[in-house]
């Protein structure tokens, strides 16, 4: 049960990394065309800001479970290195334990949105709220499912080796 | 619901929980047990806070500053400046700095650059007869240059969620972040002066026109993204299109330094990098409209205005504050946590909210030079391949100018609003 659980998440996590590419790949060649269609042929695209938004919150909610998986998740481990070694052994299990908490509300509350959003279109793209919504439900189950087995598995939460390409700092 | 909210992320940030996910549950948590609103608010907030146009130039950023990584491109800054000031008592201590400003200009984020120069630098300085140490505490430093010049990562995050111009903190990021390379620079002066540091050999005009041939193109980019951001011509998110855009034929055409297979690689780690920040500030916003409804900010603003009225009292006490969570938060998550907080009691007691993101940036990007958690040492150690605890002593000659200046940005609002002033008149 167990390691088929790990199976599942892992193989769930290299589809969500391969969706990344072609979603981060269209956010940025859409913004590259729009800008150059605007100054350099006068042509402004109006659609292109709203195709933005989607592909960024779907790039956003996918990477944060994706991160998830590497556990690059920031955390605050200042007090809980002060507890005895008998109680620091229940900490991956408590980090795990809130992740599936919040990913599986956001499966919950995310689905309702997303379904009470279906009725509202956005103004220039004219398709449905809802697939900006959506991105909740579908992150949640994903970071559900990674939590669950990390949980299950009972692996670290620190990361394994840290490799550093950039940062927001 | 205030109460409950503060009482529950303290207890779940201290058990180590994440802080976007101790946010989170202790909203949810908030408004089950102490509020008339549903829950479902809680998720809405979520993707209301994330679908900003603003905040999708943070990966565009991240990214061009990966593809210069990748590409060696901060090489050919490095020999240049070397080539310019090396053969000075100290140069290359000097070079590090300098490749810092320039790399400054092309992306936003001190990991970033502590990553791409460090190990070059580090190596150069190194095979030039300085200590590892000081090389690395040299590189950390300066890396805190990389988010003070714009383009700026966080002066982004600060802009989008305070409301204030990007254009305008990003003219207003320039003298504060030249002041501290200055600073820095005075500081390995005042070292040379009993430590003797090697210098490089006189260079040969040549040489100097040949290094700058070769980073010529590397060199441009700030002016590419610079002139069409502060020009008005693109906004925050368009400028870092084109800096993608700028840095992917570089890499491609130009020097050929990166081969295609490795793109999707780097389009994964940057989004992985800017989702982590995405995701604690789509839970900062739903904490910030709690603080809305319940009109805490404007209670909290009033205790603080019956402490002291004084605005230099304020940002001194913030500044406190500040250098105080960020001692054992990691300094992102700090700024994205306070800036809703403290923004609208800097509002109410009249400071320039562009000089106020300038502070905020500032005392938060010299925090991740600083130990214990400072993002810079760790990165820093890490490529020079030193014990974090070394890297922690080699680092704290550095503090002094770092304070100094940060205590000239904080009580001289002019020097910070006049560029501002001078192209957003």
């Amino acid at each position: 049960m167990i390691p088929l659980l790990q199976r599942w998440s892992d193989r769930a996590n290299r589809v969500t990394e391969w969706a990344l590419v072609p979603i981060v790949a269209f956010f940025t060649i859409v913004l590259a065309v729009s800008v150059f269609s605007r100054y350099v042929f006068q042509l402004p695209i109006v659609t292109s800001i709203e195709l933005t938004r989607i592909a960024f919150v779907w790039a956003c909610f996918l990477g944060a479970a994706a991160g998830l998986k590497r556990r690059s998740h920031v955390r605050v481990v200042a007090f809980v290195n002060l507890l005895p070694a008998r109680l620091q052994g229940w900490v991956p299990t408590f980090v795990h334990g809130a992740f599936l908490l919040f990913a599986l509300l956001m499966v919950w509350h995310g689905w309702g949105l997303t379904a009470r959003m279906f009725a509202t279109t956005l103004p220039t793209l004219g398709i449905s709220q809802g697939w900006l919504y959506l991105a909740l439900p579908v992150a949640g189950a994903l970071m559900a499912l990674h939590a669950l087995a990390a949980l299950l598995g009972r692996e670290p939460v620190e990361a394994p080796s840290h490799e550093w390409e950039g940062g927001a700092s | 619901m205030i109460g409950v909210i503060i009482v529950a992320f303290l207890v779940l940030v201290a058990l180590s929980a994440p802080m976007a996910i101790a946010i989170g549950l202790a909203v949810v948590l908030g408004l089950a047990v102490a509020s008339p609103f549903p829950i479902t608010i809680m998720f809405q907030k979520m993707i209301a806070g994330t679908d900003n146009f603003i905040l999708v130039s943070i990966p565009l950023f991240v990214l061009t500053g990966n593809l210069m990584n990748a590409g060696g491109i901060t090489d050919r800054i490095f020999t240049f400046v070397r080539r310019c000031v090396g053969f000075v008592p100290g140069g290359l201590a000097y070079a590090n700095v300098g490749s810092s400003v320039i790399f400054a200009g092309m992306q936003g984020s001190a990991v970033a650059d502590a990553a791409a120069l460090g190990k070059m630098e580090i190596k150069a300085m190194r095979d030039n007869g300085y200590t590892t140490d000081f090389a690395a505490a040299v590189t950390a430093a300066s890396s805190v240059i990389g988010p003070i010049i714009p383009p700026s990562i966080p002066l982004i995050l600060y802009g989008a969620i305070a409301e204030v111009s990007i254009g305008r903190l990003f003219a207003a990021g320039f003298l504060p972040g030249f002041l501290l390379a200055a600073a820095l620079c005075a500081m390995i002066a005042v070292m040379d002066r009993w430590k003797h540091f090697p210098r490089d050999q006189r260079p040969s005009a040549g040489d100097v026109v040949r290094a700058f041939g070769q980073a010529f193109f590397a060199l441009m980019t700030p002016a590419v993204i610079l002139v069409g951001l502060l020009g008005g011509v693109f906004t925050p998110t368009e400028a870092g299109a084109v800096a993608v855009v700028y840095a992917l034929i570089l890499s491609f055409v130009v020097y050929r330094t990166v081969r295609f297979s490795e793109l999707p690689g780097i389009l994964v780690e940057t989004m992985i990098t800017t989702a982590i920040v995405l995701f604690i500030i789509a839970n900062v916003s739903a904490l910030s409209w709690t603080l809305a409804v319940t009109q805490s900010a404007s209670a909290l603003a009033a205790a603080i205005r019956a402490v002291s009225d004084n605005p230099l009292v304020f940002l001194l006490l913030v500044n406190l504050l500040l250098l105080f969570l960020g001692s054992f938060i990691e300094d992102g998550a700090v700024l994205i946590l306070m800036t809703p907080i403290l923004v609208p009691i800097a509002a109410s007691l009249g400071i320039d909210l562009v000089h106020f993101g300038t502070v905020m940036v500032l005392n938060l990007m010299i925090g991740v030079a600083l130990p214990p958690v400072g993002m810079s040492l760790f990165v820093t150690a890490h490529v020079a391949g030193i014990s974090v605890e070394r890297m922690f002593r080699a680092v704290l000659p550095f503090i002094v100018p770092m304070i100094i200046t940060l205590l000239v940005v904080t009580y001289w609002p002019r020097l910070v609003l006049f560029v501002p002033s001078l192209l957003f008149p």
